[in-house]
C-alpha cells in the first residue's frame, strides 16, 4: 500500500513544484484559515487513503490500515519535499519551489518536525479517506457533495459575489464572505450543509421538482422555458464579465458542434479544425473592416453568410486531399493543413492582403435596427441564438440518413461503403458542414474582438475543442455544451487557474479515455443502453477484443 | 459465359477519372510547378554562391540528423504498437530541458569548457535518462491500459499526454526560453576539403551518425533488438515464442526515448536555447521523416530525416526565393508541413516502402 | 443465365497468389457454395467481387455488366451485398440503426431536407423505420431494435448482419461462413433461413462454408478452391467423390475430409 502512497506522493510533488498549489493558495476556502492550495494537498492525501483502502484486503481493519499507510507514505513524501526545500535551493531548477510553498508545507515548523507533522497529517487524512472508501454510498454521496459545496463557494467566489452584487443582498453577502476576502466559516458550513442536504434529498427533490407530476411532453416544455429564462437573464445578472465568459463558452460550443460532426459522428479526427474558425473570422474581417485591409465595408449581416459559405468550401477543399487517409494519419495530415494555413496567414508574403502577424483591424460591431451590439452582454445574445440554430441543425442531421451514414463510416468505413454509401460525398459533407459551424463561431469572434490575427488560431484551439467534445461525450450534442462549460467556462472563472488550464486539458483527455471514454454526457444511443450493457458485459468485452485484433 | 458477354454493354476497363482524382492531380501539379518554377527562377537570379548552397546542405544534414534520431522513436513504436506516439516530441523536449539545469552550472563553474567532450557526454546521458523515464512513464500511464481499445482512443490519450507534458514542464521549469551554454571548442569552422563547415554542425552530424549506427546495431544484433523486431512482426507469435511482449514494448519506448533525449542535446547545440514548446515542431517533422522513410522502417527513418532536413534547409532559397516571395525563410515550416501532407496523401507507405493493400475483410 | 461471372481472375498479395485465374459462374437463383481449406482464397474472392480489392488480372461480370474496378458502393448499388467472416456490425449503433444504414441507398433525403424536416423527409423516415422493423422481424430480431449492436449475443449478431445486407435488396448475397461458431440447432435454423432467402425472395446466394453437412444439404453447386486455384466444381455429389478434393482436404484438414465422407 505504500506504493499507492508513493504514487500520490509523486503527484503531490508534481502539483507543488509545478506551481498549482501555490497558485491556488492565493484563494481562500475559509478566509484566513484554509486555502484552495491546502485543500488540493489535503484531497490528494485523502484520495491516497481512499485508493489504498479500495485496493486492499477484505477485512475492514486491513482496508483502514492500508489507507492509513498510503496516506502516511504520501505525507512522508510531502514532508521530504519540504525538508529538501529547506536545505537545497530547489528553485535553481523549479521556478515554483518558492518560499511560499515551503511555508505552506511546514507552517512555520523547522523542517525535521515539519516532516513528522506531514507524515502524521498524511496518516490521519489517509485514514479519513479510507473511511470514505468503506462507508456506504448513501453516506458518501452527501459527504462528497458537502465537500464540493464548501470548496465551490471558495473557488467560484467571484461568480457568487457578482450574483450577490445587488444592494438588497448585502447582508447575505456579508454573512457569507469576509469583506475583500474569502468565505466566512459560517458561509462555508452553510454551503456544505446545503449541498450535502441537496444530495441526500435528491430522490425526494426529483419527485417534487416542477414538471415531475406533469406528462413528459409538458415537463419538457416547462424545463425548456426555465432554461430559456435562465439563458436570457444570466448576462444581466452576472454583468459584463460573466457575459464575456459565456460568449467564449458559446464560441467554443459552436466549434465543438462542428468538430463533433467530424469526430463524434463521422469519426474523422481533424486537428486542423481551427483553420475553419480562422477562415470564418478572416472572411468577416476582410469584408467588414474599415481599416486598411478591408475590401468591401459590408455590414456584419451581409458578411456572415459569405463567411459560412467560404468556411464550408474551405472544409470541402481541405477535405478532398485527405479523403483516402484514415485514423491517426488523418489527424496528422489535418494538423499539417491547419498549420500550413496559419503559417501562410502569418507570413510576410501574404501580408499585403491578410495583414501578417498584425492581422485585420477595425472590424465594426454588428448593428441591429440602428442599435449597435457592442459589449459582451449584447454579443452574448447573438452567440446564444447562433449556437441554438447550429445545435438544432446538428441535432436534425444526427438523426437523419446522413447522420447514420456518418456513424456508419465512423464504425466501419469498408462495411459502410459496401452497403452503398458514397464515402466521398458523405465525408465531404462532414468536413464542409463541420467547417461551416466553425465559420459561424469565427464570424462572431471577429466582431467580438474587433480584429483578427493569426495568433488567435493556434493548434491549441483545435486541441481544446477536441478536449471539450471528448469530456462532454463524443457524438453528444448536450455533451458539447457541458464540455465547453466545464473546460472553457470554469477555468475562465477561476483566474488563478489560467496558466494551468492546458495542463488540465491534457490530463482530462488522458483521464477520460482511461476512465470514462463515453464522456460526461454520452450520446443518446449509448445512454439508452446503459442497463442493457450491464447484462451483456462479458460478451461485449470479448467481442470488442475480437474486433480490435481482427478488425483491420 | 458467352451469354453474359453477348448482351453486355462493354465498360471501358480504365476507370473514369473522378473529380477527386482530378483534384489530387491538380494539387500534385501545382506543387511540382511551384518547385520547378521557383528553382529555375532562383538559379537564374544567381543570388546564392556555391559555398552558400553547401552551407544550406550541411545545415540541413545536421538538423536532419536530429530529426532522424527523434524519428527512430516514432518508427519503432509504430512498428510495434501501430500507433503514433504523439507525445514523442515532448519526450525529446523533456531531456534537453532538464539537462539545461546540469549544463548551466557546468558552464558557470568552467567545467564545461575545460572538459567539453566529457561535459557533452554527461549532458547526453542526463537527457537520455530523463527522456527515457518520461517515455516509459507515458507508456505505462497513457498507453498500456488502452492496448485493446479502438485506434482513436490511444491517439487521443497521446495528444492529451503531449499537452500535459508541455504544460507540466512549463509549470516546473518556467515559460521562458533558456539559453543553452555554448562550447568554446565548437565555435568557428573546420576546413573540410577546402570548404568551411561550422563546427557545431559537424559535431551534431557526427554524433547523430554514431548514435544511429549504434542504435541500428542494437536493433539488428542484440537479443533484445531481435525480440523487438519479432514483436513488431507479429505480437501473438512472439508471445508464443516466450517473448515478454510488455517488456519489449517498454524497452522500445525506452530506446526511442533515449535517442530522442540525445537528439535534444544536439538540438540545443545547434539552436542554443530550450523551451517547453520546443518539442512540437521537431516532433512533427520527425514524424514526417518517419513516414517519408516508411513508418516502421528504421533505416528509412534515418534517410527520411536527412532528406527532410536538407529539403527544409535548401527549400526556401531554392524553391521560394525564385518566385519573388517576401521573406521565404518564414515559410520553411510550410515546406516541411507540405511534405508531410503530400507524403500522407500520396505515399503513406513512404518513399522506400512498397504499396501493400490494406487488409480488409 | 449466370448472374455472376469471373473470368481468369487473379489476385496477388506481394508474392502470394491468393486467387489464381479463377473462372466461376454463379447461376441466377442458385445457392452456390465455395469451399476449401483455410487460406484457400475464398474471402479474397468475395473481396474482389464486392470491390474491396481490385483483381490484378481477369474480369468480373455481374448481370451483364463488368464490375471489376468499380467502387464498393457502386457495386452495392448494382445489387450485391455481403456478410463477413468475422462479424462486422456498426457496434456502437443500435440494431435498428444498423438496418437503417442498410437502407441508405434506397432513401433520397438530403441534408438540407433533413434540417428543414420537410414532409417528404418525414414520410421517408417513417417508411424507413417501418421497413427496418419488418426486416428485423423477418430475421427474428423483432423487438431488439433499440439495443446497441455490440450488446447482442453472437447468434443474433449474425442475424443482424443478414438483416442489414438484406436491407440493400440485393440480387446476389455473399455469405462468408454464416454458421461459424454456431451450435447444430442454430446451424439448422440458418440453413432453413438461407433457403427461404432464395425461395421466397429470389436472392442468389454465394456461400462460403466450412460445415460440410451444410454445404452438401443446401448447395446447388459447389466450387472447391485450394491455394487460390479451382480444383473441382459440380454438384455436391460430384465434388464429394472427386479424388482431388479429398486429397486437398487430407493434406490440410483431416476432420473436414471425414466430413466430406
Ligand atoms: N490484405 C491481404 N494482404 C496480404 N495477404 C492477404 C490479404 N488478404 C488475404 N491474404 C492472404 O491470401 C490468402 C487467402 O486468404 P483468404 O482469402 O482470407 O482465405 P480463406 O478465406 O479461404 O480462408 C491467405 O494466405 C491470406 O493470408
Ligand atoms: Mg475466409
Amino acid at each position: 500500500m505504500w506504493r499507492v502512497g508513493l504514487v500520490f506522493g509523486a503527484v503531490a510533488w508534481f502539483v507543488s513544484l509545478a506551481g498549482l498549489v501555490e497558485a491556488l493558495h492565493a484563494r481562500w476556502v475559509v478566509d484566513g484559515v484554509f486555502s484552495a492550495g491546502q485543500a488540493l494537498l489535503v484531497l490528494l492525501l485523502a484520495a491516497s487513503g481512499w485508493v489504498g483502502a479500495r485496493r486492499s484486503g477484505a477485512t475492514l481493519a486491513a482496508r483502514l490500515g492500508a489507507g492509513t499507510v498510503a496516506g502516511a507514505t504520501a505525507g512522508f513524501c510531502l514532508g521530504l519535499l519540504a525538508w529538501l526545500g529547506a536545505h537545497v535551493n530547489l528553485r535553481a531548477m523549479f521556478i515554483n519551489a518558492s518560499p511560499v510553498l515551503f511555508e505552506l508545507l511546514l507552517r512555520g515548523r523547522p523542517p525535521e518536525s515539519g516532516w513528522a507533522a506531514n507524515l502524521l497529517v498524511g496518516a490521519a487524512l489517509g485514514l479519513a479517506g479510507s473511511l470514505v472508501g468503506v462507508a456506504p454510498a448513501g453516506l458518501v454521496r452527501p459527504l462528497l457533495a458537502g465537500l464540493a459545496g464548501a470548496l465551490g463557494l471558495g473557488l467560484f467566489q467571484d461568480l457568487v459575489l457578482l450574483i450577490l452584487q445587488p444592494e438588497a443582498l448585502t447582508s447575505v453577502r456579508e454573512w457569507l464572505f469576509v469583506a475583500g476576502g474569502g468565505p466566512t466559516v459560517q458561509g462555508v458550513l452553510a454551503a456544505a450543509t446545503a449541498s450535502a442536504a441537496g444530495a441526500g434529498l435528491r430522490p425526494a427533490v426529483k419527485t417534487l421538482a416542477p414538471g415531475a407530476s406533469l406528462p413528459p411532453r409538458a415537463a419538457q416544455v416547462v424545463w425548456s422555458l426555465v432554461g430559456v429564462a435562465l439563458l436570457a437573464t444570466l448576462p444581466v445578472a452576472g454583468g459584463p464579465f460573466v457575459a464575456q465568459v459565456l460568449v467564449i463558452v458559446g464560441l467554443y460550443t459552436l466549434m465543438g458542434l462542428g468538430l463533433n460532426l467530424e469526430v463524434g459522428l463521422a469519426g474523422l479526427l481533424d486537428l486542423g479544425f481551427v483553420a475553419f474558425f480562422a477562415i470564418g473570422a478572416y472572411t468577416v474581417g476582410l469584408l467588414t473592416s474599415t481599416g486598411e485591409h478591408g475590401i468591401a465595408h459590408w455590414s456584419f449581416w451581409a458578411a456572415v453568410p459569405v463567411a459560412v459559405l467560404v468556411s464550408l468550401v474551405a472544409g470541402v477543399v481541405l477535405g478532398i486531399p485527405v479523403l483516402g487517409i484514415r485514423g491517426d494519419y488523418l489527424a496528422i495530415a489535418t494538423l499539417g493543413f491547419g498549420e500550413i494555413v496559419r503559417l501562410l496567414v502569418l507570413s510576410d508574403a501574404l501580408r499585403p492582403w491578410l495583414g501578417g502577424s498584425q492581422g485585420v483591424l477595425a472590424i465594426p460591431k454588428p448593428v441591429v435596427a440602428g442599435f449597435e451590439l457592442s459589449g459582451p452582454q449584447h454579443l452574448y445574445y447573438l452567440t446564444v441564438v447562433a449556437s441554438a440554430v447550429v445545435a438544432y441543425v446538428a441535432w436534425r442531421l444526427q438523426d437523419s440518413r446522413l447522420g447514420r451514414a456518418w456513424m456508419a463510416i465512423r464504425e466501419d468505413e469498408d462495411v459502410a461503403e459496401a452497403l452503398g454509401i458514397n464515402l466521398v460525398s458523405v465525408k465531404l459533407l462532414a468536413y464542409g458542414l463541420g467547417a461551416a459551424f466553425a465559420g459561424v463561431g469565427g464570424a462572431i469572434f471577429a466582431v467580438m474582438v474587433g480584429s483578427v490575427f493569426p495568433h488567435s488560431f493556434q493548434l491549441l484551439i483545435s486541441i481544446q475543442v477536441l478536449a471539450l467534445i471528448i469530456v462532454g461525450g463524443m457524438g453528444s450534442i448536450p455533451g458539447v455544451l457541458v464540455g465547453s462549460a466545464v473546460l472553457i467556462g470554469l477555468p475562465e472563472l477561476l483566474r488563478e487557474f489560467g496558466e494551468f488550464r492546458f495542463l488540465v486539458y491534457g490530463a482530462a483527455l488522458v483521464a477520460m479515455m482511461l476512465l470514462r471514454p463515453e464522456g460526461l454526457l454520452p450520446a443518446a444511443a449509448q445512454r439508452r443502453e446503459l442497463h442493457a450493457e450491464v447484462e451483456a458485459e462479458p460478451q461485449s468485452a470479448q467481442l470488442a477484443a475480437g474486433t480490435a485484433t481482427e478488425g483491420r | 459465359m458467352g451469354s453474359v458477354a453477348a448482351g453486355a454493354v462493354r465498360h471501358p476497363v480504365v476507370r473514369r477519372l473522378s473529380f477527386v482524382d482530378a483534384f489530387l492531380w491538380a494539387f500534385r501539379l501545382a506543387v511540382v510547378l511551384v518547385v520547378v518554377w521557383g528553382t529555375v527562377g532562383t538559379l537564374r537570379l544567381g543570388r546564392y554562391t556555391g559555398e552558400q548552397w553547401v552551407d544550406f546542405v550541411v545545415f540541413g544534414l545536421a538538423q536532419g540528423g536530429i530529426y532522424a534520431l527523434i524519428a527512430l522513436g516514432y518508427t519503432m513504436v509504430y512498428g510495434i504498437l501501430r500507433m503514433i506516439n504523439f507525445a514523442h516530441g515532448e519526450v525529446f523536449m523533456s531531456g534537453a530541458y532538464t539537462a539545461y539545469f546540469v549544463a548551466a552550472p557546468l558552464a558557470a563553474s568552467g567545467f564545461l569548457n575545460r572538459h567539453p567532450i566529457l561535459s557533452l557526454l554527461l549532458l547526453v546521458a542526463v537527457a537520455a535518462v530523463v527522456s527515457t523515464g518520461v517515455a516509459v512513464l507515458v507508456e505505462r500511464v497513457a498507453y498500456r491500459p488502452l492496448r485493446r481499445a479502438p485506434r482513436l482512443v490511444p491517439l487521443i490519450t497521446a495528444i492529451g499526454a503531449s499537452f500535459f507534458l508541455q504544460y507540466a514542464f512549463r509549470g516546473l521549469y518556467g515559460s521562458g526560453f533558456k539559453a543553452y551554454p555554448e562550447f568554446e571548442l565548437f565555435k568557428g569552422e573546420w576546413q573540410v576539403l577546402g570548404i568551411g563547415i561550422l563546427r557545431t554542425q559537424a559535431v551534431v552530424l557526427a554524433s547523430a551518425a554514431v548514435l544511429m549506427f549504434a542504435l541500428y546495431q542494437f536493433v539488428m544484433r542484440t537479443k533484445v533488438g531481435k525480440a523487438m523486431r519479432a514483436v513488431s512482426e507479429d505480437k501473438d507469435a512472439a508471445a508464443l515464442m516466450g517473448i515478454d511482449v510488455d517488456r519489449i514494448i517498454v524497452l522500445t519506448f525506452a530506446v526511442g526515448g533515449a535517442a530522442a533525449g540525445a537528439a535534444g542535446i544536439l538540438y540545443a547545440l545547434v539552436f542554443k536555447q530550450v523551451h517547453f514548446f520546443m518539442g512540437f515542431v521537431p516532433g512533427i517533422k520527425a514524424f514526417t521523416s518517419a513516414v517519408l522513410g516508411g513508418i516502421g522502417n528504421i533505416p528509412g527513418a534515418m534517410l527520411g530525416g536527412l532528406f527532410l532536413g536538407v529539403v527544409e534547409s535548401v527549400g526556401p532559397a531554392l524553391f521560394l526565393d525564385g518566385l519573388g516571395i517576401v521573406a521565404p525563410y518564414q515559410l520553411k515550416d510550410v515546406i516541411a508541413f507540405t511534405m508531410l501532407v503530400m507524403v500522407l496523401i500520396f505515399r503513406p507507405q513512404g518513399i522506400l516502402g512498397e504499396r501493400l493493400a490494406a487488409k480488409r475483410a | 443465365m449466370a448472374l455472376l461471372v469471373t473470368r481468369r481472375m487473379t489476385k496477388r498479395f506481394g508474392g502470394l497468389v491468393a486467387v489464381r485465374a479463377l473462372d466461376l459462374e454463379v447461376a441466377e437463383r442458385a445457392i452456390h457454395s465455395v469451399i476449401g481449406p483455410n487460406g484457400a482464397g475464398k474471402t479474397t474472392l468475395f473481396n474482389c467481387v464486392t470491390g474491396f480489392y481490385r483483381p490484378d488480372e481477369g474480369e468480373i461480370w455481374f448481370s451483364g455488366q463488368r464490375i471489376d474496378g468499380l467502387r464498393p458502393d457502386e457495386i452495392a448499388h448494382l445489387g450485391i451485398a455481403r456478410t463477413y467472416q468475422n462479424i462486422r456490425l456498426f457496434a456502437n449503433m443500435t440494431v435498428l440503426e444498423n438496418v437503417l444504414v442498410g437502407l441508405h441507398m434506397h432513401l433520397r433525403s438530403t441534408w438540407a431536407g433533413a434540417v428543414l424536416a420537410t414532409p417528404a423527409v418525414r414520410r421517408e423516415e417513417r417508411w424507413a423505420h417501418a421497413e427496418a422493423r419488418r426486416l428485423l422481424e423477418f430475421v427474428g430480431l423483432g423487438g431488439r431494435g433499440h439495443l446497441l449492436a455490440r450488446n447482442l449475443p453472437y447468434g443474433e449478431q449474425r442475424k443482424l448482419e443478414l438483416a442489414r445486407a438484406l436491407a440493400t435488396r440485393p440480387k446476389l448475397l455473399l455469405l462468408d461462413e454464416p454458421t461459424a461458431g454456431m451450435n447444430p440447432a442454430e446451424t439448422q435454423e440458418m440453413i432453413q433461413f438461407i433457403r427461404r432467402l432464395r425461395d421466397e425472395l429470389g436472392i442468389t446466394i454465394l456461400l462460403i462454408e466450412h460445415h460440410m453437412r451444410v454445404v452438401m444439404t443446401i448447395s446447388d453447386r459447389v466450387t472447391v478452391l485450394d491455394y487460390g486455384e479451382k480444383i473441382s466444381e459440380g454438384t455436391p455429389e460430384q465434388v464429394r467423390n472427386d479424388p482431388r478434393v479429398i486429397e486437398a482436404y487430407l493434406g490440410t484438414r483431416k476432420v473436414a475430409a471425414e466430413a466430406l465422407g
